[in-house]
């Protein structure tokens, strides 16, 4: 066995070795009180940037900066970021920055409602966001764009100006959403340095926050706001990377450490702030809605899709996108998995023969479908980025120089990024790195089921091989295809 | 203390006066626009990915006389952003109109930025909405 595998199987909160937080330079970086502010604070600009062009700039989406940075160079950053290091766009958001200053002039009162405590609500907002993002062409529309930024900011202030802790990041944001499970793939996680300095505190203070000793009600430095207990917090899930955990802690326990990307999925501890994933249905909806959605995603980009619109709209009798994009929103991301991971977790069910429910089994191995799905955002959303990796630079030129700024000079529209063709054998590595860690998490959840009997194991796993393996197929057959970009659904 | 710190000040704001003036200084002097009338015509019709051909009339709206003599850029950009634009320069027909050969890489949404640079020195910009460019 190899031995990082051995450690992350058996015990996911021992993590001997390398601290980012203890490197030389970065480390310091990190742990310095304003870490998280300095890194907001340049994002926070750029986000006012695009909002202002999104509005009174170009209207043209090549050439705005709400469009270019948002769907070609933020999503990529953001997808790569999680590949390589983990949550740092979460650790970064701008969103929290107007939320933050508005928390020190007043305290939110309320908690957030107990019946809301679940991920559907920012499940439901995810699928609306992809929506409307077919819907009205948010790619092709600097001025929507700015408005779905604004958007987020308003949220963030809303929500968190009247609800206790971080309730909008928790419980509402979509984008957090997707980042809380992409990064159960990233390959560094926040987690305790030596378990008996734990052991031995009594105050608590990455969680309640570090309080003033001659005001104890004040609280200095906060502790979490998403409610992960450090010393029983695993994996990434629920983790903003905000290191709040880092500088409340008397002890300097906290460590940033490497893991193997997805190891925590196919363990099932009690978890800080969680609960059991395995009996979280919401979770697991929200894995599956981020895997078929990435297909989705990438479906509405290429040729075919208008087929099936065109093809459906004289089903439903309509000339009306709404309904259309509607419709395909429900059988690719709800009839669709309900078919097939029903029929992995019958075929899997019937290998393991134990007679458990059908729901315990999808929702165990929901979380296997994680790395995959990833995979095909990231192929997806670095194909933007990197064919169009220098717009960044162009639209900053025009964008100074309308602001009669033309401080980079004028614009060099010609510049671009790599070829598709370049791109293509670079997607087609990341689906089948994701196709491989779905598999291995597929592979040691069965193990985990059938300790003793490898080859019934096997067994277990393999309907959802069978399925990655399809889902595989779809995204290589997507990525194939003609793209085909445009705001009309049929025919002109 | 404060003496520093008005000092700091200070320079901050003419450091800022000077980005300024040379950021003005930088500006290129705006060139006089034109009015022309467009008429316009893409071959094939509806256009598919591929090579395509781009025929433009330049019309002077207030002589009702052609446009002659200009030299005509195109610039091809797909509605999505992020996608790297294709350029094309027209050739002149007489007559006012112009062909241009436009290689539309990719399925889907486009939009024509044209600019004319006229024989008096004025320009002429315009824009034409390709929507739907059908696969090949």
């Amino acid at each position: 066995m190899i031995p990082v595998l051995e450690s992350a199987r058996s015990e996911p909160r021992s993590r001997p070795g390398v601290d980012v937080l203890r490197l030389p330079g970065l480390g310091a970086i990190l742990r310095w009180r304003h870490a998280r502010l300095a890194l907001q604070a340049p994002f926070f600009a750029l986000a006012l940037a695009m909002v202002a062009h999104g509005y009174w700039g170009s209207p043209l989406a090549p050439k705005n900066l709400a469009t270019v940075w948002t769907w070609v160079h933020y999503r990529g950053l953001l997808v790569v970021a999680l590949l390589a290091a983990g949550n740092l766009f979460c650790m970064a958001c701008p969103f929290m920055l107007p939320r933050a200053l508005a928390r020190r002039l007043w305290t939110p009162r309320f908690h957030w409602p107990r019946r809301l405590r679940s991920k559907w609500l920012s499940i439901g907002l995810f699928v609306l966001v992809l929506y409307l993002y077919e819907l009205f062409d948010l790619w092709g529309s600097p001025r929507a764009t700015a408005g779905l930024i604004v958007a987020y900011f308003a949220g963030a202030l809303l929500i968190d100006g009247l609800f206790r802790k971080a309730s909008f990041c928790k419980w509402v944001c979509p984008l957090g959403q997707f980042n809380f499970v992409a990064s159960t793939v990233s390959p560094l996680e926040i987690a305790v340095r030596d378990p008996a300095a734990c052991a031995s505190c009594t105050t608590l203070d990455c969680i309640t926050g570090r309080r003033d000793p001659a005001a104890p009600e004040r609280v200095v430095v906060p502790g979490c706001e998403l409610n992960l207990f450090l010393p029983e917090k695993v994996g990434n899930l629920d983790c903003t990377f905000c290191l709040d955990c880092v500088h409340a802690c008397p002890k300097e326990n906290v460590a940033l450490v490497p893991r193997l990307p997805a190891s925590e999925l196919w363990v099932d501890p009690r978890r800080s702030g969680i609960g059991k994933i395995s009996g979280r249905k919401d979770l697991g909806a929200l894995a599956v809605v981020f895997t078929f959605g990435a297909l989705l995603n990438a479906f509405g980009m290429v040729s075919p899709v208008y087929a099936v619109e065109s093809w459906l709209a004289a089903r439903l009798g309509t000339g009306d996108e709404a309904p259309v994009l509607a419709t395909l929103f429900l059988l690719l991301l709800l009839a669709e998995p309900f078919v097939l991971l029903g029929l992995a977790a019958l075929l899997s069910r019937r290998a393991s023969g134990k007679g458990e429910p059908l729901l315990p089994v999808a929702l165990r191995f929901s979380y296997a479908l994680i790395p995959l799905g990833f995979a095909i955002w990231l192929a997806h959303y670095a194909f933007h980025f990197l064919t169009g990796f220098f717009t960044f630079l162009p639209v900053a030129q025009s964008a100074l120089a309308e602001a009669g700024w033309p401080l980079l000079g004028a614009p060099d529209w010609g510049l671009g990024g790599l070829s598709p063709v370049e791109v293509r054998p670079l997607e087609m590595g990341f689906l089948g790195l994701g196709l491989l860690g779905s598999i291995l998490v597929a592979w040691r959840l069965a193990e985990r089921e059938h300790p003793e009997d490898s080859a019934r194991a096997v067994r277990v796993a393999a309907p959802w091989v069978g399925l990655f393996a399809l889902l595989s197929a779809a995204a290589v057959w997507l990525l194939v295809q003609p793209m085909e970009m445009r705001g009309t659904f049929l025919p002109q | 203390m404060h003496v520093r710190r008005r000092t700091q000040h200070g320079l901050t704001a003419a450091a800022f006066a000077a980005l300024c003036l040379l950021a003005a200084a930088c500006r290129p002097a705006a060139r006089q626009e034109a009015t022309l009338d467009l008429a316009w015509k893409v071959v094939p019709e509806p256009p598919r990915v591929g090579p395509v051909r781009l025929e433009l009339t330049l019309t002077d709206p207030a002589t009702r006389r052609p446009a002659e003599g200009a030299r005509v850029r195109v610039e091809a950009n797909m509605s999505h952003a992020g996608m790297r634009p294709v350029f094309a320069a027209a050739s002149e027909e007489g007559g006012g109109r112009y062909l241009a050969p436009v290689e539309l890489s990719m399925a889907g949404d486009w939009f024509l930025l044209i600019e004319a640079d006229l024989p008096d020195s004025r320009i002429w910009r315009g824009q034409i909405d390709l929507p739907g460019v059908r696969p090949r």
